[in-house]
């Protein structure tokens, strides 16, 4: 089976008829950006692998007993479904942060990387540091805007729907995540000047 | 500048959620003023930095969840 051309649809309906390597591909299509929304809810990395197993497993609960109606709309279902566990969760917990991952390693460890020079996965590695950095530091309602637009691929109208709120408030908390990030990157990148400036 | 649009409807632009209308609004004041094209690309930059931003789960999870799969049986309607 070529999974390149598979919409997630057919991997789907494969998977129904009790195919498990089309339920294969679509789990590894969809797991880093399904885990990215669970870990940037919760902020734990041990609670976040939890969560995304009890979502997929879900899934494939739902799916087996023929209660999933797909209409070719499976990320935004399961990450729905990610997404309603984590905020439980986070709600139930309001736990601090902890980031490390099960062998006790740092979470960047478990950064996708696709460059192959050391200094390109440098780079990157700094870049999400401090951004996930920054955007566990956001207030949470700010972040859970972001969340939804950027990893949930929802609309600012679909947001403002989910979280009861209008849109325009929506937008606000948006704004506002994004002039926080951006305020602390540029103080990032000041001390990282000065740093340069004073070797 | 003189613009009649609001930093929600710049907003709505960054995320590819404005008008015909109002994108083309905007690209004429980013042509015309660069402080706002300046500052326009920078909030593009963040959010494509954003859109990358991704993390892993471990093998032992994905492969957990594809244990439960194969042991799990289809119900008959």
């Amino acid at each position: 089976m070529k999974n390149v051309e598979m919409s997630d649809s057919h991997l789907l309906s494969h998977y129904a008829k009790g195919d498990e390597q089309a339920f294969s591909i679509l789990l590894n299509r969809h797991k880093d950006r399904v885990y990215t929304t669970i870990y940037l809810i919760v902020k734990d990395s041990y609670l976040a692998e939890d969560i995304l197993q009890e979502a997929f497993i879900k899934a494939i609960t739902m799916i087996k007993s023929s209660r999933y109606n797909d209409e070719g709309k499976f990320l935004p279902w399961i990450l729905r479904i990610a997404h309603n566990m984590a905020i439980d969760q986070f709600r139930k917990t309001k736990r601090s942060p902890l980031i490390v991952t099960e062998d006790g390693s740092n979470i960047f460890n478990t950064l996708a990387f696709s460059e192959t020079s050391t200094e390109d996965i440098q780079i990157k590695q700094d870049t999400h540091e401090l951004l996930k950095t920054h955007i566990e530091g956001l207030p949470d309602l700010q972040r859970e805007v972001l969340v939804m637009r950027h990893y949930m691929q929802m609309s600012f109208q679909e947001i403002a729907v989910a979280t009861n709120v209008s849109i325009n408030t929506a937008l606000g908390r948006m704004r506002y995540a994004l002039i926080n990030l951006r305020k602390k990157w540029r103080q990032n990148t000041n001390t990282y000047d000065l740093k340069l400036h004073n070797l | 500048m003189t613009s009649n649009f609001t930093t929600y409807d710049v907003l709505k632009y960054i995320y590819n959620e404005a008008s015909s209308k109002l994108r083309s609004q905007i690209k004429m004041v980013r042509n015309r003023d660069n402080s706002f094209n300046e500052e326009m690309l920078k909030s593009e930059s963040l959010s494509l930095k954003l859109d990358y931003l991704r993390f892993q789960p471990s093998i032992r999870s994905i492969g957990k969840i594809l244990a439960v799969s194969k042991k799990q049986k289809f119900e008959s309607n």
